[in-house]
């Protein structure tokens, strides 16, 4: 047989799952799975208090923008955290501090999915934390010049809707109020002139803008320098999260998924300068 | 007697000029790299320095915004352009990348490095962490609160500055890529297209996330006492004629709180002001808590032009009791204005007699930018300003 005509495709072995159902930690398999905090989250529907995390190397995601008194609070949750939670993803700084303080045994994660766009403030940030998340804002080769030059292995962002824009506003609510309507905390919101759309979701503590199409950033996934391939799978069902996870763990494409994907962050550089738009 | 910091933006060296004039303590602007709004005329290196040179003759400040959350490419050149600044005297920094910071001090750069609002602060422990790399002054962000500003005081012991008036992100800062993604503007690194101001479908209704402006009148008292050291205008492209109505006002409202006299007639006289020349509907916003529908815009921002911004003074002639004036807006004899001055008090004008440049008496001022000149018995300075009257300051005594 011609074994060298079969090109076996290597393994994604390092997927960090966001865990949208309880029923993905018994259907998916070889995954670590993430768990946005309860109260703490903002743009996650299925949220978790530390008592429910029964699941060993878990981690936790705090992507809220916190007050002091927030802080307070989380610091009452996290003192008593058990042995099984691994690491913390957290995007405000005061949660690096809190850690610090508190002596705590996990993995100190800075969620840099707006500001981790150069490899040089990265690398200052890895001298405080164990890794950072790398935005998604940036292109292919950006990213990639990014894990080539970083001190630590980072974690990607591999697949789930964009992260565009996050308010501390209830701009459903507010909206819905203002015109008397029934309040709904999840929307599809289109922005006429692209005909672009949204997927809009507000808790008490903001509101979160995301893409309508799905990121996958499927050329970067095999990496050295990636400490875990992020999939956040947010809206979609849990069968076709299974099926998902499962194609990206096996490098393949997502084809008759039913999942509508765009990539425009990793194939056009965004611009500066009104002038550059022109050319 | 407490003293506290009124910090004024500067487009270019005109309105810097201006800020400066009219009671501005010190100006922050973005230099022709780095900064936020890169479709501003910013500023090149030698602008800057003109800039420290004229602010530190009046004994104020300067402060550069190196701003933009940097890529990959946009690093080279950046140590060299930190090390031009310091030597021309820039007093400070505002950045929020990290890598900025982490350059002044393996340099040992004598620029004071200011914690930009794009770092959304709003607890002390964040703002501890980069207390540890030296900064000397967090700009909090927007959203923060009066418990919030108390709280990072206390904790921190860092000076405090937060914006006092202009516009709002409706995201936190630096957590917003919508201008790039409907038109490839980066928003985080100064060509945000204001996607928040664009209107939206949602079922069958026009959706709208578009923040009523800021404004902080009624809390700078209280912003004081609970120890703000520094009060921030936003706008970096608003006009002249903006900067030295707002800067002017709110210079009065500090000075009189200072020293005690602020009476409510004034001060619902300034807020008149201020709101007549900023055009759009403001409010305290996230000050004494979470904004609700009331502070946003959902039929569309309803901005109200107006046309009160009638010229600036050149020059004036005691001699002949001349005012020679540069027209900003139409005109004519029969109008009321009054001229407002940094230093003088305002004071009504009925324009009855106007000549143009060559002496010839003219009945309206109608082309921008003309230079007329009419007779006035009180001296005016050079940059004094003639607006339309339109509230009659005795009436709110």
């Amino acid at each position: 047989m011609a074994y060298h005509l079969v090109q076996r495709k290597m393994q994604v072995n390092n997927i960090l799952l966001t865990v949208t159902d309880k029923e993905l930690l018994k259907k998916v398999q070889d995954c670590t799975f993430l768990f946005p905090l309860e109260g703490f989250c903002v743009g996650y529907e299925q949220c978790f208090k530390i008592s429910e995390i029964k699941i060993s190397n878990a981690y936790i995601l705090i992507n809220r923008i916190l007050d002091d008194k927030d802080l307070n609070v989380l610091e009452n949750i996290l003192k008593s955290i058990p042995n099984n939670i691994s690491g913390i993803i957290f995007e405000d700084l005061g949660v690096l501090e809190l850690i610090n303080e508190l002596n705590l045994n996990v993995k100190k994660i800075y969620y840099m999915i707006h500001n981790g766009l150069n490899y040089q403030s990265i690398n200052e940030y890895l001298k405080m934390v164990d890794s950072v998340i790398i935005s998604s804002d940036i292109t292919k080769e950006e990213i990639n010049e990014i894990l080539d030059k970083t001190n630590k292995p980072c974690i990607i962002y591999t697949f789930g809707l964009n992260d565009l824009m996050y308010s501390r506003r209830t701009l459903l609510s507010n909206f819905d109020r203002y015109h008397n309507l029934e309040i709904k905390r999840v929307s599809d919101i289109t922005e006429p002139i692209n005909n672009y759309k949204f997927k809009v979701m507000e808790n008490d503590f903001g509101t979160i803008f995301y893409s309508g199409k799905y990121y996958y950033n499927k050329d970067l996934m095999l990496h050295k320098n990636i400490l875990y391939n992020w999939v956040n799978p947010l809206f979609l069902d849990t069968d076709i999260v299974v099926e998902l996870v499962s194609r990206i763990i096996n490098n393949q494409d997502l084809d008759n998924l039913n999942i509508e994907l765009d990539n425009t962050f990793l194939n056009k550089k965004s611009i500066v300068n009104i002038k550059e738009v022109i050319k | 007697m407490k003293k506290v910091e009124l910090l004024a933006p500067a487009g270019d060296l005109e309105r810097l000029k201006i800020a400066c004039l009219y009671g501005a303590d010190a100006i922050y602007m973005g230099g022709y790299k780095y900064s936020l709004r890169a479709n501003a005329k910013n500023f090149s290196i030698d602008n800057i320095k003109e800039a420290v040179e004229f602010a530190h003759n009046l004994k104020k400040k300067i402060y550069i915004t190196v701003n933009i959350l940097f890529h990959n490419d946009d690093l080279e050149g950046l140590e060299e352009y930190l090390k031009e600044l310091d030597s021309i005297g820039v007093d400070a920094i505002i950045a929020s990348d990290i890598i900025v910071f982490e350059i002044i001090n393996r340099l040992r750069l004598n620029l004071e490095m200011h914690l930009s609002t794009q770092a959304s602060t709003l607890n002390s422990k964040s703002a501890l962490v980069f207390k540890n790399l030296g900064i000397k002054r967090v700009v909090l962000a927007r959203e923060a609160s009066r418990e919030d500003i108390i709280s990072i005081k206390k904790n921190t012991g860092l000076d405090i500055e937060h914006f006092i008036q202009g516009a709002m992100c409706t995201a936190f800062s630096g957590h917003c890529v919508l201008s790039n993604t409907l038109t490839n503007r980066d928003s985080n690194r100064g060509a945000c297209a204001q996607i928040c101001r664009w209107e939206f479908d949602k079922d069958d209704n026009k959706f709208s996330i578009t923040p009523k402006d800021l404004n902080q009148v009624e809390n700078i008292k209280d912003m004081i006492d609970i120890g703000v050291n520094s009060f921030k205008v936003e706008g970096r492209m608003r006009s002249v004629y903006y900067i030295a109505t707002v800067i002017g006002v709110y210079r009065k409202i500090i000075d009189k709180i200072l020293d005690n006299t602020l009476t409510e007639g004034k001060m619902s006289y300034y807020l008149d002001v201020i709101n007549r020349c900023a055009n759009r509907e403001s409010t305290p916003q996230f000050y004494k808590g979470l904004p609700t529908e009331k502070e946003q815009y959902f039929l569309g921002r309803q901005e109200e032009s107006n046309q009160d911004f009638l010229g600036i003074v050149l020059d004036y002639d005691d001699e002949n009791k001349l005012v020679t004036l540069e027209e900003r807006n139409y005109f004519k004899n029969g109008m009321v204005g009054e001229f407002i001055s940094p230093n003088n008090a305002t004071f009504e004008y009925k324009i009855h007699t106007i000549y143009d440049e060559d002496g010839k008496q003219i009945e309206v001022a109608n082309h921008p930018k003309m230079i007329v000149k009419l007779p006035l018995d009180k001296k005016v300075n050079k940059n004094d300003i003639l607006r339309l009257k339109v509230f009659d300051k005795d009436s709110y005594l």
